[in-house]
């Protein structure tokens, strides 16, 4: 057996004997980290480190730190199961088929995406109401379903069906036992245990062997004896075969065989199989560890092959070992994860045991207490290697370096007469152990100020009690570098032996917990409420004296009980926390359990070879390492069970194991197991908890990028790397790429929580790194994407500029549009003037100046002239009439237009005695018309009523005025004469009509004919 | 065609080639830009120069190509059009041949030392998307390559336009029968990225719309009225700066995302060749009286034709020995394309002197 281990010792001679095992951790319900049963029935660890856990309430995850259950409530998945997971097989990646015996039902659960699918079971026979069920997972990642009696499925992916198993061919009617189905990956074979024999199908020659049919004549398949009932086979590296069987008929117990390839059986590997259980027992299934070790367990069994001691070792709760060990009725599954650890899946919990990768690498052993007491008060190895314990009131006890118990003939000779008649019992009430280095006499310190002094060589011990010790107990012996031996005592005095002579060096008043002779030659002195000494070994002076007194460099306290000597320059005083006195410089710093110290009671200090302080702490056993400054905690995931009781004594042996013991305990180990140099798994995102809300980090993680809304900006991010044993000793980095600029040291939450972030994209990246300092291979990232709220995105900001823009756009054309119009419209107006009135006031001037000449000499030529102006001032005044009503806005509407031109048209023709009839379309009305159409309208309208009054010698003129087909009809019929369209000059009057028409992009019809009559019609295009 | 028209034909082609080299020259992670693109990564100078060039402001050059292509066309419809179709062979598909097969052997030559092959593999513009030597694809693969799938992948314009001027009879017919039903039809198939085999539907409609201009007899040289630099160059450039901030800011393709991208860029193109054309009547005319500028124009077509794969090629090298020089994507983007831009127009006045005749063939006649 490797790895840390459990041993129980009894120590006396008559008894002596040990029983090792494993140091067990339950995780249960009680540990309130999520389990949800204590029922736990399958094990699987995933590629990423995760433990997937099928209990009695279903499928859980374990990171290390706590149990999650998900659930699969969404779109295309079926309800994962709360039953009992009985077995957890992995399918792909990323997938597991999941087996829930109470539902009888078979799903495939996806890790990362989260869903999971019910299997069909296409099986040619029926399936009965006892028939059990197992999966194996073989080569190519097949995975089988056997049905016990029945016949193999095989999981078919693309249909998501077990479908039946057709690459071997078992005889007809034999049936395949349940556990016996076994795949021999050196020979590319696979076993199956059958109620009428095995079946071995070779994969190479694709035959399938049995007793009946035996090519190759394996000796197997002669062996008449464990041809029947086969319910379990194995096949271990060591290519021994097992296999169990039941009777057929009647009871009795389960058959196990082991034989090896030749068909022998193994009856000495056997030794301990049938070890005598507490009551009815099932071997029911196999385990190897990756270190050769065969586990077998099932009902009432759970036992392991020692290669040492060639034969089982049934694991199971000692008297005093209840607490580290495994507690079951079932054991349901065992594997072992990436680290080497083995988890055990109980009926009565979940078991963890640390299994390391070196021999025996660390112990903890226990002394049995019903038994006998044993106060270890010092340790002492010999250059033969024993380890001698000091026991207070039982002298010296001796365990060989292979942990068997010898007899220990120290005391063995009785005390002179010349010493008190209790002086031999007094004298084994031990306090300490020192070998001289030039003799190889070993000096005793007991009760009573006994000295006893043991020579090895002619296994004599000298009793003597020198009275310089003043009868005081002796508390601590230690030898400096020139060879002096150093007594100090529970009364006070510090005591020099040199040269066959005691000496007092000092009285102190107080009790001497420890003499450290220290490189240098000086010799440190730890005491009761004194602080700690200094003194010069030659001359005994008080060099320095330390102590709590509340000033700069003073200790912590004053009572300390242990001494060590970290470099050149440094001494470590265990008292309170550490102190690490630079005594070249006389400064104390202090490290405390705000340092990381599990407890500001430090009992004992030891260095080991790697220049590592060990400290045991009233709250078990650290590392402190004084070049990167980390105090790392060791505790039962390492294999360290007894630590807080180990605080009597120390030692550091020749190979470099570091020993601590106290009462009836003591925990060795070897300090180079605890140096990991291989890098830790990269760290999982283990939870992202947004606000409040927990989301499935797995399917985050398979995002490019996680979105979250401009709201969702506060949230926490939980990791850790998936090593169960190093997890908690691992220093986490983080660092939120887009805030943070460099890396920031975790907490030990393990969590980062983010508040308020602004939007934008980020990335959180985390590494670890072990305590040497070996960090991760990668680093685990992801991504965030904060959206911003619309309003605040630059698209939204460069459209509403374009907007802007565009607007800015518009109001500057209206103005120059407007600008335009104005500009028009006074162009308009000054042609209309220098059109209309100019000539007309030209020739009104001429007339004036011609009549004004003849005003004189004819008067008939000046009346005609003044005629003339006359004319021309009443037609310059309807110009001028037309030119301001056209442009006033108030006349805008067509109702206005219309009246006017009735209004034209009745004074005219009223003039020439002209019927009218003037006729208006209601929905002429609601037409809109611009200043220039209505006033081309309008003079259009007047030159033909005009043309109707002066030349068509009419008696009935109709004007209508109507609207058609989105144009507006103006019609002015008369019943006069009519003239001949085709030969008429057109004149300016008939010109302007066209033109005018045509700036309103209408245009002009006139019907006549000679004696006919004559018809103007106008249609303008307008926008109702 | 006027003196200035054709003029102005002739510098909006080469400036529309040039321009080609900054769009075939980005390097955002998007290996192909499409119109409704989204960049999935930080929106930097850089990254948004690129976007806003490559798949926003130079996105009027194709559109511009294929108008003067069917209005040049158009307007020899007098002569027999198995005469036309005939020239067009040797000015369309020949070069079309011979810059694939000198593509291949560029390739081919890159792949024969450790540091040009490693730029090849990683430039990975293989039609086929297999970016092994030629070595190892063999002559099947190397001669399906250079008929159907070129390396110089920009080649597949004249091969459109050859397919095009087949179909003209077609297009001729339809723009005078059903002009409004033919042009929407091609709209939609330019909107909405519809193709058939050989027959590129990007082109179609403005291919169509050169000829109806031409037939339509449209003073192309005139501002008409309606026409506004101030709206045009604000739709053109306010249009692609809002599209390339939603494609880095918009979070996934969705059909709304795809039809708002959609308006963006018929909009933006829109304007975009409306601006141009309309805009640039001093540079025309400034330009085309420089003889530096009609002597470079002249090798518009060896720009075109040998741009691809060098450019490629190029910059992995400016990646290769740029990386860790601050902005070097951006310098790659600015200068790679500036550099094999030079080139081509170095080969092409070489080619031009040593082998006039071969220069002639191989150009379609162009840039003499």
């Amino acid at each position: 057996m490797r790895g840390l281990t459990l041993l129980l010792l009894v120590l006396l001679a008559a008894t002596a004997q040990s029983q090792r095992g494993l140091a067990f951790i339950r995780l249960s319900t009680d540990d309130r980290i999520g389990l949800a049963s204590n029922v736990v029935t399958a094990l699987y660890q995933d590629e990423k480190g995760f433990i997937w856990t099928g209990t009695a309430n279903g499928l859980q995850r374990f990171d290390g730190g706590k149990f999650i259950q998900f659930n699969t409530a969404k779109e295309g998945s079926d309800p994962l199961p709360d039953a009992p997971t009985e077995q957890i097989v992995p399918a792909g990646p990323s997938s597991l088929i999941l087996f829930t015996p109470h539902l009888r039902e078979f799903g495939l659960f996806h890790t990362r995406q989260l869903t999971y699918k019910r299997i069909a079971l296409k099986n040619k026979r029926p399936i009965g109401a006892r028939d059990e069920f197992r999966l194996y997972r073989i080569a190519g990642g097949k995975v089988l379903l056997s049905i016990m009696g029945h016949e193999l499925l095989q999981y078919d992916s693309a249909s998501n069906a077990f479908v039946p198993y057709t690459e071997v061919a078992v005889p007809a009617g034999w049936r395949i036992g349940l556990g016996a189905v076994f795949e021999d990956k050196l020979k590319n074979q696979l076993w199956l245990g059958c109620d009428s024999g095995l079946v071995v199908y070779d994969r190479a020659s694709k035959q399938t062997w049995t007793k009946h049919n035996n090519p190759r004549k394996l000796p197997i398949f002669a062996n008449t004896k464990i041809q029947n009932n086969i319910t379990e086979l194995y096949i271990d590296a060591k290519r021994r075969l097992w296999i169990f069987s039941w009777p057929s008929w009647g009871t009795g117990g389960q058959y196990k065989f082991c034989l090896d390839s030749t068909g022998r059986f193994l009856d000495r590997d056997t030794v301990g199989l049938n070890y005598p259980g507490p009551g009815y027992s099932e071997y029911r299934h196999f385990y190897e560890t990756k270190d050769g070790t065969l586990w077998v367990y099932g009902l009432n069994t759970f036992i392991s092959y020692d290669d040492a001691s060639g034969s089982f070792y049934h694991n199971k709760a000692e008297e005093g070992f209840t607490s580290l060990s495994v507690d079951y009725k079932l054991i349901n599954q065992i594997i072992q994860d990436r680290d080497g650890s083995l988890w055990i899946a109980t009926d009565k919990g979940l078991y963890f045991a640390a299994y390391g990768s070196t021999e025996q690498s660390t112990n903890n052993l226990i002394f049995s207490s019903s038994k006998e007491q044993v106060s270890i008060t010092d340790i002492l190895q010999m250059p033969n290697g024993d380890y001698w314990f000091a026991c207070w009131g039982a002298g010296v006890k001796i365990i060989r370096p292979d942990f068997s118990v010898t007899k220990s003939e120290v005391f063995v000779q009785k005390p002179p007469p010349a010493l008190p008649p209790d002086a031999w019992n007094v004298a084994r009430h031990l306090w300490t152990l020192c070998r001289q280095s030039s003799t190889g006499k070993v000096w005793m310190g007991s009760n009573g100020g006994y000295l006893s002094i043991y020579d090895p060589a002619t296994k004599q011990t000298e009793y003597t009690r020198p009275p310089i010790l003043n009868n005081h107990t002796i508390r601590f012996i230690g030898e400096d570098t020139k060879g002096r031996m150093w007594l100090g005592t529970y009364g006070g005095r510090v005591v020099k032996w040199e040269n066959g002579a005691f000496t007092l060096v000092h009285d102190l008043g107080t009790v001497v917990y420890k003499i450290f002779p220290d490189k240098d030659g000086w010799i440190w002195v730890a005491t009761h409420e004194k602080g700690l000494y200094a003194l010069d070994g030659e001359t005994g002076r008080i060099l320095q004296h330390y102590t709590a007194n509340g000033k700069a460099n003073s200790l912590m306290f004053n009572s300390g009980t242990d001494i060590e000597q970290l470099d050149d320059s440094t001494m470590v005083f265990g008292a309170g926390g550490i102190n690490l006195i630079n005594k070249r410089r006389k400064t104390v710093r202090r490290l405390t359990t705000e340092e990381g110290l599990p407890s500001n009671t430090v009992m004992r200090l030891r260095m080991d070879n790697n220049g590592h302080l060990w400290v045991v702490t009233a709250n078990g056993l650290c590392r402190y390492n004084p070049i990167n400054n980390r105090i790392t905690p060791y505790g039962r995931r390492d294999g360290i069970v007894l630590a807080e009781q180990t605080n009597a004594t120390d030692y550091r042996a020749a190979d470099g194991s570091l020993l601590f013991a106290g009462e009836n305990s003591l925990v060795m180990f070897d300090p180079n197991t605890y140096l990991n140099f291989q890098p830790p798994p990269d760290v999982s995102i283990t939870d992202f908890r947004l606000f409040n809300q927990y989301l499935p980090a797995d399917s985050l993680l398979n995002l490019p990028q996680v979105k979250l809304q401009s709201d969702q900006n506060s949230f926490s991010i939980y990791f850790s790397s998936i090593s169960f044993v190093q997890r908690d000793k691992m220093t986490y980095y983080y660092k939120m790429e887009g805030i943070d600029k460099e890396w920031i040291q975790s907490d030990v939450s393990k969590l980062v929580s983010y508040s308020l972030l602004p939007p934008g994209r980020y990335t959180f990246k985390v590494y670890c790194e072990t305590i040497e300092g070996i960090r991760t291979k990668g680093v685990t990232q992801i991504k965030f994407t904060i959206l911003p709220p619309f309003w605040r995105t630059k698209w939204f900001i460069s459209s509403m500029l374009f907007l802007i823009a565009l607007a800015i756009y518009g109001i500057h054309n209206m103005r120059v549009n407007r600008l335009l119009a104005v500009e028009k419209l006074r162009n308009r107006v000054a042609r209309d003037l220098h059109d209309d009135m100019g000539s007309t006031l030209s020739t009104i001037n001429i007339l004036s100046s011609m009549a004004k000449t003849k005003m004189s000499t004819d008067a008939v030529k000046t009346t005609e002239y003044l005629s003339k102006i006359s004319d021309n001032s009443q037609r310059m005044m309807e110009a001028m009439d037309d030119i301001v009503w056209s442009i006033k806005p108030s006349n805008d509407s067509m109702q206005r237009i219309t009246a006017r031109m009735r209004e034209f048209a009745t004074n005219v023709l009223e003039a020439k005695d002209i019927e009218l009839q003037f006729s208006v379309s209601e929905e002429v009305h609601d037409v809109k018309l611009n200043m220039e159409a209505r006033r081309d309208l309008f003079l259009v309208f007047k030159e033909a009523v005009n043309n109707a009054a002066k030349y068509s010698k009419a008696d009935q003129v109709s004007v209508c005025v109507e609207l058609h087909k989105r144009a507006l009809v103006l019609t002015v019929q008369d019943n006069g004469r009519g003239f001949d369209v085709a030969s008429a000059d057109g004149g300016n009057g008939l010109g302007n009509m066209q033109k005018r028409a045509d700036a309103m992009n209408g245009r002009v019809r006139i019907v006549s004919q000679p004696g006919e009559g004559t018809k103007v019609t106008v249609l303008v295009p307008v926008k109702h | 065609m006027n003196r200035f028209l054709s003029q102005k034909f002739r510098f909006y082609s080469f400036i529309a080639i040039a321009l080609l080299l900054f769009v075939h020259g980005y390097n955002l992670q998007v290996a192909y830009l499409e119109p409704f693109s989204l960049v999935k990564e930080p929106m930097t100078i850089t990254t948004f120069t690129e976007y806003f060039l490559a798949n926003g402001l130079l996105r009027f050059r194709l559109p511009m190509l294929f108008i003067f292509s069917g209005y040049i066309f158009a307007m020899q419809d007098r002569k027999p059009f198995g005469e036309r179709i005939r020239r067009r062979f040797n000015t369309l598909i020949l070069p079309y041949f011979v810059w694939g097969a000198v593509g291949l052997g560029i390739t081919w030559l890159w792949q024969q030392f450790p540091i040009t092959a490693k730029a090849v593999q990683d430039a990975g513009i293989d039609q086929l998307g297999d970016n092994r030597p030629y070595s190892e694809i063999g002559w099947g693969g190397i001669l399906y390559r250079w008929v159907f799938a070129p390396v110089s992948f920009q080649l597949w314009f004249v091969r459109s336009l050859f397919i095009y001027n087949l179909l003209y009879p077609v297009f001729k017919w339809a723009i005078g029968r059903m002009a409004p039903i033919w042009f929407g039809l091609l709209f939609l198939m330019w909107v909405s990225f519809t193709s058939f085999p050989l027959i590129e539907g990007q082109g179609l409609f403005f291919f169509s719309l050169g000829i109806w201009i031409y037939r339509q007899n449209y003073p192309l040289d005139k501002v008409p009225k309606w026409f506004s630099y101030y709206l045009t160059w604000l739709f053109f450039v306010g249009l692609v700066v809002i599209k390339t901030f939603m494609a880095f800011e918009l979070e996934e393709q969705t059909t709304a995302t795809r039809i708002v991208f959609s308006v963006l860029h018929v909009i933006s193109v829109s304007a975009g060749i409306l601006a141009i054309w309309f805009s640039g009547d001093k540079v025309v005319k400034w330009a085309m009286n420089q003889r530096w500028f009609t002597w470079a124009a002249a090798f518009a077509f060896i720009i075109y034709a040998l741009h691809i794969p060098l450019l490629p090629y190029v910059t992995q090298l400016f990646y290769r020995y740029g990386t860790g020089v601050p902005n070097y994507r951006l310098i790659t983007y600015i200068f790679a394309p500036t550099l094999v831009l030079f080139v081509c127009i170095a080969v092409g006045a070489l080619f031009r002197k040593i082998a006039p005749k071969a220069y002639g063939l191989t150009t379609g006649g162009r840039g003499f």
